[in-house]
């Protein structure tokens, strides 16, 4: 006779964990993809200005990570929102899993996917200047350390804040379509009851340095990752 | 006992599919779970798997309630049409991914059975065909080895052939594992020679639950003169009659014409044994008249 299996929910965790970022690792190549395309248009936020007088001119180039990183967040944030869609999560009821495991298991690949995007990201960046210095010949000044881990770490959490707002607008969207779009209205009507608008949240995460950027970053995400689990919980599976 | 459900209702909106629904399976048995469509038994099934919530009433599995517990989903799997797996991986990944989560998955087994439906491991979930699918699924659900095994219209889409395959597949599977295994169906004739109860449910409540034997002998079909018949037979003992002359037929209960069987044979009506399927349809029917009444 068969005896019952019994696994925890660490094992469990760790195991959808595996698949699951083999599962969704496709989108890197449309992150990829897309990154390419905006540095071989040259819509990377990049700029120059120069001027000069009778005996000198001076060109300046400048190179910054803006626009890569809005790309990257905009995909952070359609990638988290579709993970946490009706069909992916069907899935996860064709293996063993329980609701809690379900979502805390996509909001842990949402996380590692953030900081793997925030590499390509940055990686994408440099790769583009480095082009630019072999083949147009400028010589380039750093304005800041040639790697700044700080820099990388608010990158990744900026991104997976975004992330973690799509797997918000994702869950509610599963959990009903009609509190979807209820939390969508009301989103856009706080915003445009308060003066300013979203400028008031850049405002106020980027208030008060990087150390304070970053914990505002991490337990927002955290915050919204927990809202999300805890409203599938009680959600009932349906397959189409 | 494995499974223990009592008074369980559940009500989508204004629809009760299941009223105050009650029975125990015991550990180790093959159970039909038989009823027309709209019956409940998806419903059933899909609480028991734990994809839904009772709205009231106690489901206990192995002393667990299904609803998300994890102690249950690792010894349960809910085989349906609708499953469906990550369209990224082929179907030799599926079971790579499956031996991770099932302790007891059978590699060896799965490989064979797909091998030998003629479907290749290198296939995608997604493009299958239905019959295809369905065999997948079935292969997928007999590989895992869970305790509880929930097959829910397994041979839908399949054709006769792979059909009759499967179902000595999933009796070799039962009698090297013995598990709980509840099978859904409209048609009971096809699992007759597989399952050892039946649990027949009709508009959410349950019929009857009794050994398959049991069911066999519980009706009797009386054939000969209709008046003759009605003489004798209260008409609410009666299930189903066609009213005729020469070949009146009457549906009753077996008990019912225990005392009266030297009466009707003397009186030239003949008394005939009917198939447990047939005992289901008869059981399950709103109405005493077939088809034909709707014409007359």
């Amino acid at each position: 006779m068969m005896s019952l299996n019994s696994l925890t929910t660490s094992q469990v965790l760790w195991k959808q964990v595996k698949w699951k970022c083999k599962a969704f690792s496709q989108s890197f190549i449309t992150l990829i993809g897309i990154l390419i395309v905006i540095q071989l248009l040259g819509w990377n936020g990049s700029g120059s200005s120069g001027g000069g007088s009778n005996q000198f001119s001076v060109y300046i180039h400048f190179y910054s990570l803006d626009m890569t990183f809005i790309i990257t967040c905009i995909w952070a944030f359609i990638q988290s929102l579709l993970m946490q869609g009706r069909i992916q999560q069907q899935d996860d009821y064709s293996i063993v899993t329980n609701r809690i495991v379900c979502n805390v298991s996509n909001s842990i690949v949402v996380t590692i996917y953030c900081f793997i995007a925030t590499l390509i990201a940055i990686a994408s960046f440099y790769i583009s200047v480095l082009f630019y210095r072999l083949f147009s010949g400028i010589d380039l000044i750093r304005n800041e350390l040639l790697f700044n881990p700080v820099e990388v770490i608010v990158t990744f959490l900026l991104i997976l804040l975004v992330a973690a707002s799509g797997f918000f607008i994702g869950s509610a969207f599963h959990f009903s379509k009609m509190f979807g779009i209820g939390v969508i209205v009301l989103f856009v009507v706080l915003l445009n009851l308060t003066p300013l608008g979203i400028a008031n949240v850049i405002k106020f995460l980027f208030n008060g340095g990087d150390l304070l950027l970053m914990l505002k970053a991490l337990v927002g995400s955290i915050l919204i990752f927990g809202l999300s689990t805890l409203m599938l919980n009680r959600n009932e599976v349906t397959r189409r | 006992m494995a499974i223990v459900c009592t008074d369980v209702y559940k009500k989508y909106r204004s629809h009760e599919a299941l009223k105050g629904m009650s029975f125990t399976i015991e550990e180790d048995k093959i159970t039909g779970l038989i009823g027309r469509n709209g019956a409940g038994k998806s419903t059933l099934l899909k609480i028991l798997a734990g994809h839904l919530r009772s709205t009231s009433g106690e489901v206990l599995l192995y002393g667990e309630q299904p609803f998300n517990n994890l102690k249950v989903s690792s010894n349960l799997v809910f085989v349906e049409d609708t499953m469906s797996f990550s369209p990224i991986f082929k179907l030799d990944e599926i079971f790579q991914i499956a031996k991770d989560f099932y302790p007891n998955w059978q590699d060896d087994l799965a490989r064979k059975l797909l091998e030998y439906a003629d479907i290749s491991d290198k296939n995608y979930h997604h493009k299958l065909s239905k019959g295809q699918k369905s065999t997948f699924n079935l292969i997928y659900g007999l590989a895992t080895r869970c305790k509880i095994t929930l097959l829910d219209e397994p041979m839908n889409g399949m054709d006769e052939a792979i059909r009759s395959d499967m179902y000595r597949a999933i009796l070799k599977e039962y009698i090297t594992f013995p598990r709980t295994i509840i099978i859904s169906s409209h048609h009971l004739q096809e699992i007759e020679h597989l399952i050892e109860d039946v649990l027949l449910i009709n508009q959410g409540q349950v019929t009857l639950h009794a050994p398959l034997e049991d069911v066999k002998g519980l009706l009797v079909k009386l054939v000969g003169n209709s008046e003759m018949i009605n003489e004798w037979i209260n008409s609410s003992e009666i299930y189903y009659e066609k009213n005729s002359q020469i070949n009146g037929e009457a549906i009753v209960e077996t008990t019912s014409i225990t005392s009266l069987k030297n009466e009707l044979i003397a009186k030239g009506i003949t008394i005939q044994p009917i198939s447990a399927s047939e005992v289901c349809k008869y059981l399950t029917s709103q109405r005493k008249g077939g088809i034909d009444d709707v014409f007359k």
